[in-house]
């Protein structure tokens, strides 16, 4: 028989899927596979046609190539197919991968690391990733354009690659029984894994936000210029 | 002379006055809050007080909520402070850029020397060879000098148009700056409005405590509002700074406005000056002098530069009138000279009292930065004492 924190447990996950944010990752996870997809049929079609212009060149330059020619053209294909199909696929991101992977991808795999971790975490914090998964594909441009040796670049790797995967790390090493389990009379562990999962969001908006005040500034004043050039000067904001 | 050009009057360029170090207690209240937001406020602040006084002094909630005081306005004097920083550079950057604007015009005197019409002598004294036999004329030697010089001057004075753009971008900057200035500024101004409403509003409370409860308004004026007070005077500072960068940055756009008046009157009087010479070409020689380029540059500059634009349009027909009519054309010539030299010479002066001012501005606000560095690194490492810079906030502004 479902209890009632079975029913609120549903009734949550059910509008949290037919939330904005829900929906969204739910179409991010689609493209991510469907970007799988497309790359493996290109590599496995690009080495198809390889093999095939490599044996009719054989063909032209030694004659005639015969059953063997056509059984060693089969199996070099068959090899090849099952060593794309093997290697394609794109290894699941873990936390020590994400600490050693390229500034650009890192908000991308962040996310798929986040999204395999999902069933693990309570119902309360389906929200705050759904949440976290937004700021992660906002900074994503932004950061594909950062100089990764620069103090702000270091400052987000550490938040996403090293800080965040703790956090949920963290929650998952407590045991299940002691989870609900209020400490001290303080928060229990899972109010405190949604709290840290809503500091670590916001903090990603706010980088997001200050990576792209330098750009803003610049067509701000790209903008005054035009003003006080070919209006006169008048005040900021004034027509 | 009957009638006066515009050029005729001399440009009077006015240094900024330095900006003078603003004492803390004078930098609250510069930026209005209106009421609706104090209102706001208040009802967090008193919200704020009864929590505390509802916890027993000894628990550690009480504490937590002590520590959340020591913490407040971090945010907003790190911003602002960020703000003091980067705009402790912009000075010398200006002093920088107007430097090619100096050279620029250093070379536009050069060259203007060269055909001014003052150091030639008597140009109307016929040329003699041994000084006895009539050979050439003078004159007209003199304004094919124009001729060769008219590209050198155009580039002179493009490159100046270039300069002022220079000039204006970076105004354009200083004012997107400000704007963000300001905005940190209402947050200060926000935050120091809390801490000094909480001040007054613990102190209330502490000696309504002091007849039931001793223990606890001891713990209040011992914790919380030393807290408190120390808060209010680090924000109170980094306010006097902020107040101060902003005014400094007031003064480097208005330099920049009086020395982009300078260039464009040098600018004007320039071409003005050529412009007499080709009419007192024709009327002394009767020889047409051909300025090409200068028309042309005539025609850009007076759509790049409304002002020298009118000027030289409504100048045009007074200048034409007075050089034909004009007994003494040369006069007029060498009028116009002086006109560019007067230009110059009052753009020199105004470069040397604003660079004197800017210093006196740059020092003041240097030591005033370095004072609030201070409180700044003092709130960073309590901060840190607490062992997690993200703490709650109780007083965030949005």
């Amino acid at each position: 028989m479902a209890t009632s924190d079975d029913i609120i447990e549903h009734a949550a996950d059910f509008l949290r899927r037919i939330s904005p944010e829900g929906r969204a990752a739910s179409r991010r996870r689609r493209e991510r596979r469907k970007a799988a997809f497309r790359r493996i049929t290109k590599r496995l079609v690009l080495v198809s046609v390889l093999i095939l212009a490599g044996t009719i060149a054989a063909g032209i330059v030694l004659g005639p190539i015969g059953i063997n020619g056509l059984l060693i053209m089969i199996l070099a294909m068959v090899l090849a197919w099952t060593a794309i199909l093997m290697t394609g696929r794109s290894p699941d991101p873990t936390p020590e991968r994400l600490a050693t992977s390229d500034l650009a991808q890192l908000p991308q795999q962040t996310e798929a690391w986040l999204d395999k971790q999902r069933p693990a975490l309570p119902a309360p914090a389906q929200r705050q990733i759904d949440q976290l998964a937004l700021n992660l594909e906002a900074i994503a441009p932004q950061l594909a354009a950062l100089d990764p040796k620069l103090p702000e670049a270091i400052e987000v790797r550490r938040l996403i690659g090293d800080e965040l995967p703790e956090l949920v790390r963290g929650y998952q090493r407590v045991p299940p029984s002691l989870r609900r389990e209020p400490l001290n009379g303080g928060p229990s562990p899972d109010r405190q894994l949604v709290d840290g999962l809503g500091t670590i969001g916001e903090e990603i908006a706010r980088m997001n936000a200050r990576l792209a005040a330098g750009d803003l500034k610049a067509l701000a004043t790209q903008n005054r210029f035009l003003e006080i050039k070919y209006r006169g000067d008048g005040d900021i904001g004034e027509d | 002379m009957a009638t006066q050009t515009v050029t005729d009057t001399p440009i009077e360029l006015t240094p900024p006055a330095p900006v003078t170090a603003v004492s803390p207690e004078k930098a609250a209240g510069l930026v209005p809050l209106d009421s609706a937001q104090t209102t706001k406020l208040d009802q967090r602040v008193s919200g704020f007080i009864d929590e505390l006084v509802a916890i027993d002094a000894n628990s550690p909630e009480f504490g937590k909520k002590v520590d959340q005081l020591t913490n407040m306005g971090r945010r907003e004097i790190a911003e602002a402070a960020g703000h003091s920083n980067r705009f402790l550079d912009r000075p010398t950057k200006a002093m920088d850029k107007d430097s090619s604007v100096g050279t620029d015009l250093a070379e536009l005197r050069r060259t203007i020397e060269d055909l001014d019409p003052g150091t030639r002598g008597n140009l109307l004294a016929p040329r003699r060879l041994f000084g006895v036999i009539p050979f050439g004329n003078k004159l007209r030697n003199y304004f094919d000098g124009y001729k060769s010089a008219q590209s050198h001057i155009s580039t002179i004075l493009s490159r100046l148009a270039g300069g002022k753009d220079e000039l204006l971008k970076d105004n354009a900057a200083i004012d997107v700056e400000r704007q963000g200035l300001w905005a940190a500024m209402g947050r200060l101004e926000q935050m120091i409005h809390i801490a000094k409403t909480l001040d007054t509003g613990l102190e209330q409370k502490a000696a309504d405590l002091d007849a039931t409860d001793p223990a606890k308004a001891k713990a209040i004026r011992e914790t919380a509002l030393f807290y408190i007070r120390q808060r209010t005077q680090d924000l109170l500072t980094q306010m006097a700074v902020t107040v101060q960068g902003y005014l400094a940055l007031d003064l480097v756009k208005k330099n920049n406005v009086e020395l982009v008046k300078g260039v464009d009157r040098a600018s004007t009087t320039t071409v003005s000056a050529l412009r007499t010479a080709v009419t007192v070409a024709q009327a002394l020689t009767s020889q047409k002098l051909v300025l090409d380029q200068i028309t042309a540059l005539n025609t850009t500059t007076a759509n790049i530069i409304d002002s020298t634009g009118d000027l030289l349009r409504t100048q045009t027909g007074v200048i034409h009138q007075q050089a034909a009519a004009s007994t003494i054309p040369l006069d007029t010539l060498k009028r116009a000279f002086q006109n560019i030299y007067r230009t110059m010479d009052a753009i020199d002066t105004f470069k040397l009292q604003a660079l004197d001012s800017m210093k006196q501005t740059v020092t003041v606000l240097t030591d005033e930065v370095e004072k609030s560095r201070g409180y700044i690194a003092r709130a960073e490492g309590a901060a840190q004492a607490q062992g997690s810079a993200r703490q709650e906030e109780p007083f965030r502004i949005d």
